[in-house]
């Protein structure tokens, strides 16, 4: 099991790009970390989410 | 006018003499001067700030002043111009490092002074450029963000979370501009960035 933002999610194996597609998010307006370090955008189609893995995926939405 | 030591211990009295220190020594960037970075800015160096390092690329326009620092005879002209002379009068003994800049295209090396930066974009694909751009960059510098401040809803709604241990987000993590943007929710999302910045150097500083 994954931890992604704090909740335990059936991922190990997924790639990041993949994760953020299913679950609608906008590459281009988030953040991912993995382990409490960020994946580079150019990595999001080759890393994948590991057994134990604690993600944090930060979205970000216009006005500041 | 008053002496810095006089202005250090007046200020001393309502923060105590030691965060007066901290604060002293510390160095915050603030990225982007609107609605979040005007406030975020001068909230702290109001507080005594030793070093502020200000970086925008905008002029100040007339929907600005409903949620910005600025006033409506600053309009016009180029905010880092208006807030380095707002700082110099609210703070004086604040030092400030200006950079008129792109922050995701231009050379941000002189972010390396900074003890925390302060994410404070207008545009979630900027927002997300400059965090994954701070993250990759400066992994152990502390950086606050900022997301999801829109509309009238309930600033009891806006808050701080913290991401790692040292990337923290503010905001309600929702809500857009497009739903509006209120002065008072906005810098309800500025004062919890930079009361952030503050516990950074209460803390870790």
């Amino acid at each position: 099991m994954v931890k992604i933002n704090g909740e335990e999610k059936d991922a190990a194996g997924v790639t990041v790009e993949r994760y953020l597609k299913d679950c609608g998010f906008d590459a281009a307006r988030v953040a991912v970390e993995v382990n409490g370090e960020i994946v580079r955008k150019s990595d999001y189609s080759a890393a994948a989410f590991k057994d134990g893995d604690v993600v944090e995926i930060v979205s970000f939405v216009g006005g500041g | 006018m008053f002496s810095e030591e006089e202005y250090t211990e007046a200020l001393s009295q309502k923060q105590g003499k030691g965060m007066q220190e901290k604060l002293g020594r510390a160095t915050v960037a603030v990225c982007g001067l609107g609605g979040l970075g005007s406030n975020v800015s001068l909230m702290l160096a109001r507080c005594g700030l030793g070093t502020l390092i200000l970086t925008d690329n905008n002029y100040v326009g007339l929907s600005d002043i409903s949620r910005q620092v600025y006033l409506s005879g600053d309009v016009g002209e180029k905010k880092t111009d208006v807030i380095g002379r707002i700082i110099e009068s609210a703070a004086p003994f604040c030092k400030t490092e200006i950079h008129f800049c792109d922050l995701l295209s231009g050379d941000t090396a002189y972010l390396f002074r900074a003890d925390i930066i302060v994410e404070c974009l207008d545009r979630a694909e900027s927002k997300a450029a400059f965090v994954n751009k701070i993250l990759e960059t400066y992994p152990n510098k502390f950086l606050v963000s900022a997301t999801g401040m829109g509309g009238l809803k309930p600033g009891n709604d806006i808050r701080t979370k913290k991401v790692t241990e040292r990337f923290f987000m503010c905001g309600d993590g929702a809500t857009s501009s497009s739903e509006g943007l209120y002065g008072p929710r906005v810098m309800i999302c500025a004062a919890h960035e930079a009361l952030k910045a503050l516990e950074i150097i209460r803390d870790e500083l």
